[in-house]
């Protein structure tokens, strides 16, 4: 027996080796791993340390030959020396270099000690011995850079099925659903043999396909019906007179989730799918009732159809259910959003028409449109109304004249919508406010005046205003707006460093010695901060300026980032982080409305940091700082 | 007189042989080569009286902490509990499943090696090594040992008022949570000591030799205050 065999020696170093289990224990991957491999980390480990200001790694270096642990202290990512702001922190119990280790390849980022600083370092061989070994460490560093993001989402997620039930995946692929050799049918195919096919195939849908394969139409029972209707009915004639023409389609990688929404957009029952250019499969409505994801569809008709105002102001409530059930279903909150929108979209356009059915005299043509976080398709549960009404008019007599026409009704609509739960809009930007139902010519007046005078009040209306799309009616005019727009605010570097300047006004809540949370001091909302405006608005407004000045047309804030970044105006790296970040918090924001929804609370943004688990905290402070870093970067692109 | 009364080594074969095979020490290496930061429990102050109860030793290679490379062991020794019991907690009973005095040095001496010793007021730790390893072992400890104390207030900007390594700890935001055991203490030490070999490269100190110079330099320096 050697000396440090001895049960008395065995103990003590077992103490030592304690202490540093105990700390790994609080953090993942580690707290997933078991006693055995951790103590065969630690035993492969080394503790180093660094002084401020000290490089750990860096690109000069060559590929990455070790797997840092931050023991104590803080690191920061720089990318360049003119980099004002770290792109990331590291802190206590968080691990890098995830993806240079596992590319083999030097960083693409200096590490460097923002603190004096402390390291476990492992050696690359016991990192792969761990990686090969370890399903939770192996996890955590394929999921590299969203390993903490995911581990949050799914923790969320699973707290929020506990409230509800089993867990579903929306995200099963349809190529995963197609189970069976699609029943096609050629165009010159007689509509008797057709009927005769879906019969014996006991299929609800007959994909008519070119010699390519390729899906040109679609004959449903629905077609079959109408077929029948007609007093002509010719039973010889081929399907390609009676079939839907250009069906909708989607591949085998969108998801359950992309093909219950599309049902749901579009009103159809039946979805081809297409992969390379050849028909695959079908996915129908009934394929999705085994995931339990029809409710959206039938929801979404519903509204559609709603014979009065009463009846849509009953279907919100299954519109909550809806979403918390979809929430707990795992269905990311940009698709959340979306979905929200969908609906209210849907509740918005049946209110419109209900209106204008119910109106005594005819009415001249006008478009319905959308401002802020409708027109971008960022809606949750917690929202208000803010729109307008567009109308052609020659002179500003016959202007004036339909106006007057219209106020009422859009008065009418807007009591509605407030009664569907759009609350009203607390700075009156609704159709039914004179100075918000415009004939083309006074909006492009107004829109033109906007971009022109950047005074306080009209930098706050562009931030409403250029975030708009048509709702109801023509969107050809609403289209020339947006051109208009995007035209004058490209060629106004002025009112771009103005919107820009007014896009730091709301400053992510982060700073002080500790570089932590800065929370509000006192009254009801101590120390908490505000997710909305404090942390997405930043992102929103950001994006709302590089947008305007890079003629980029998208609305939502993703999408604008999305076109922003392969348009090269935003670092691919920077964009996904910017993407990650503000995913994260809008999912804490619902999360919260969600719980507050349980209690019986009313909506509310505030968040306390210090209720969230060790693992939120951390991100969300890293969410606002990328907050920060966009902000700093405005700054700098625009001079302030 | 048992002071002036030297005891024949009581080594077996096999520990004679591994005795003759320990290498010299190395006195002129580099500080980024093999270092080892020892601590002991001992029955009291008084090194030329008290007995080592306890060894406690990290190793430290390029500057870092080898968290595989630890020693530890307690020594089987009688002696009389008194109140030093309350600060190394090695009670009789712990004691009794120690192993031979000859066998505990013996051991420590073949994990340092040919490295050079740090220790945290290592006069202590020195003198009680140097007593005991002859006294048992017939052996003459002629490693270099280097105060980590002393290295401090050379390396650091302000010293805190007392220079012992609770403080140091705490004035360098290391933890002190830790069981207090020789390894424990010797495991702090050497993070402190990652921390000043740090600061030692930065100064140009980055050989055995320079860090001893300049400690000698700094004593010197202190002397007149201290008078």
């Amino acid at each position: 027996m050697s000396t440090t065999d001895r049960p008395i020696a065995r103990t003590a170093i077992e103490d030592n080796l304690q202490s540093i289990t105990q700390f790994l224990r609080q953090y993942p991957p580690f707290m997933h791993m078991d006693r055995v491999h951790l103590a065969y980390l630690i035993e492969h480990c080394v503790l180093r340390f660094y002084a401020k200001d000290e490089p750990i790694i860096q690109p000069q270096d060559g590929p990455v030959e070790h797997f840092y642990i931050v023991k104590q202290g803080r690191i920061v990512g720089r990318r360049g020396a003119e980099d004002a702001a770290p792109t990331f922190e590291i802190t206590q119990g968080e691990c890098f270099p995830i993806s240079a280790l596992l590319a083999e390849r030097p960083t693409r980022t200096a590490h460097i000690a923002a603190t004096d600083t402390f390291c476990l370092a492992l050696n690359k061989k016991a990192f792969t011995y761990l990686l090969g070994h370890r399903p939770a460490f192996q996890d955590y560093c394929l999921l590299r850079i969203s390993g903490l993001l995911d581990e949050a989402m799914q923790h969320i997620r699973q707290q929020a099925a506990a409230n509800v039930g089993t867990q579903h995946t929306l995200d099963t692929t349809l190529g995963e659903l197609l189970l069976r050799e699609p029943v096609t049918a050629n165009p010159h195919m007689p509509l008797y043999q057709g009927v005769r096919l879906m019969d014996e195939q006991q299929v609800g849908s007959l994909p008519v396909i070119n010699e390519a394969g390729f899906p040109i139409g679609i004959f449903t029972l629905r077609d079959l019906r109408a077929v029948i209707a007609s007093p002509k009915a010719d039973l010889n004639q081929p399907l390609a007179q009676v079939m839907t023409p250009a069906p909708h389609y989607l591949t085998p990688k969108h998801t359950a989730f992309d093909a219950t929404l599309a049902m749901a957009e579009h009103h159809i029952a039946h979805i081809c799918v297409v992969e390379n250019k050849r028909l695959v499969g079908m996915v129908s409505e009934r394929d999705l009732f085994a995931l339990q994801r029809m409710d959206l569809v039938h929801l979404a008709r519903a509204l559609r159809n709603a014979p009065t105002v009463a009846a849509l102001v009953q279907l919100r409530e299954e519109v909550e259910q809806l979403m918390q059930r979809m929430f707990t279903q795992g269905a990311s909150p940009e698709q959340l959003t979306h979905l929200i929108t969908l609906l209210n979209d849907h509740t918005s356009t049946r209110v419109i028409e209900l209106k204008v059915a119910e109106h005594p005299a005819p009415l001249p043509e006008f478009t319905w449109l959308v401002f802020g976080s409708e027109a971008r398709q960022e809606q949750t549960l917690y929202t208000d109304q803010d729109n307008g009404i567009l109308f052609h008019a020659e002179t500003q007599t016959e202007a004036e004249a339909i106006r007057r026409q219209l106020l009422p009704l859009a008065k009418a609509i807007n009591e509605a919508l407030h009664e569907c739960g759009f609350t009203w809009c607390p700075g009156r930007i609704m159709a039914s406010n004179p100075e918000l139902c415009l004939s083309f010519s006074e909006w492009q007046q107004r829109f033109a005046g906007l971009v022109r005078e950047t005074s306080p009040q009209n930098l706050l209306l562009s931030t409403i205003f250029f975030d708009f799309r048509g709702l109801w009616g023509s969107t050809e005019a609403v289209e020339q707006l947006r051109h208009q727009v995007l035209a004058q605010s490209k060629e106004n570097p002025a009112f771009q460093r103005a919107l820009a300047q007014s896009a730091l006004q709301h400053r992510p809540p982060l700073g002080g010695l500790f570089r932590d949370f800065t929370l509000s001091k006192k009254g009801e909302h101590k120390n908490t901060l505000n997710l909305k405006t404090e942390g997405l608005t930043p992102f929103v407004d950001g994006m709302r300026v590089l947008a305007l000045s890079h003629g980029v047309a998208a609305v939502n804030t993703l999408e604008r980032l999305r076109e922003l970044k392969s348009r090269g105006v935003i670092d691919a790296l920077d964009a996904d982080a910017y993407a990650e970040a503000y995913h994260f918090i809008q999912l804490l924001r619902m999360q919260g409305h969600q719980e507050q929804r349980h209690a019986g609370k009313p909506f509310s943004n505030r968040i306390a940091p210090h209720s969230l688990n060790h693992l939120d905290r951390r991100i969300l402070r890293e969410s606002l700082r990328q907050a920060q870093r966009l902000q700093n970067s405005l700054s700098f692109r625009y001079k302030l | 007189m048992r002071l002036f009364f030297q005891r024949k080594a009581r080594l077996n074969a096999a520990q004679q042989q591994r005795l003759a095979r320990l290498p010299a020490p190395h006195s002129k290496q580099a500080l980024n080569q093999r270092l080892v930061v020892v601590d002991v429990e001992a029955t009291g102050l008084n090194t030329r009286r008290d007995h080592i109860l306890a060894i406690g030793a990290v190793a430290l290679e390029q500057g870092a902490v080898m968290l595989n490379q630890r020693f530890y062991c307690v020594l089987n020794r009688e002696h009389e509990v008194n109140d030093t019991v309350l600060i190394h907690r090695l009670g009789p009973e712990t004691l009794a499943q120690g192993v031979s005095v000859e066998e505990g040095l013996l051991a420590f001496l073949e994990f340092v090696g040919a490295s050079p010793l740090f220790a945290f007021h290592a006069r202590y730790d020195a003198q009680l090594l140097t007593r005991e390893c002859k006294q048992h072992l017939k052996y003459k400890l002629q490693h270099p040992v280097v105060d980590v104390a002393q290295m401090a207030p050379l390396l650091m900007a302000e010293t805190p008022q007392q220079n012992t390594l609770e403080t140091w700890l705490a004035r360098l935001g290391l933890s002190v949570s830790e069981r207090h055991n020789a390894l424990a203490d010797a495991y702090a030490t050497a993070k402190m000591l990652a921390l000043l070999l740090n600061k030692a490269q930065r100064q140009h100190i980055s050989t055995l030799m320079q860090l001893q110079s300049a400690l000698k330099r700094q004593a010197q320096e202190q002397l007149p205050a201290m008078f």
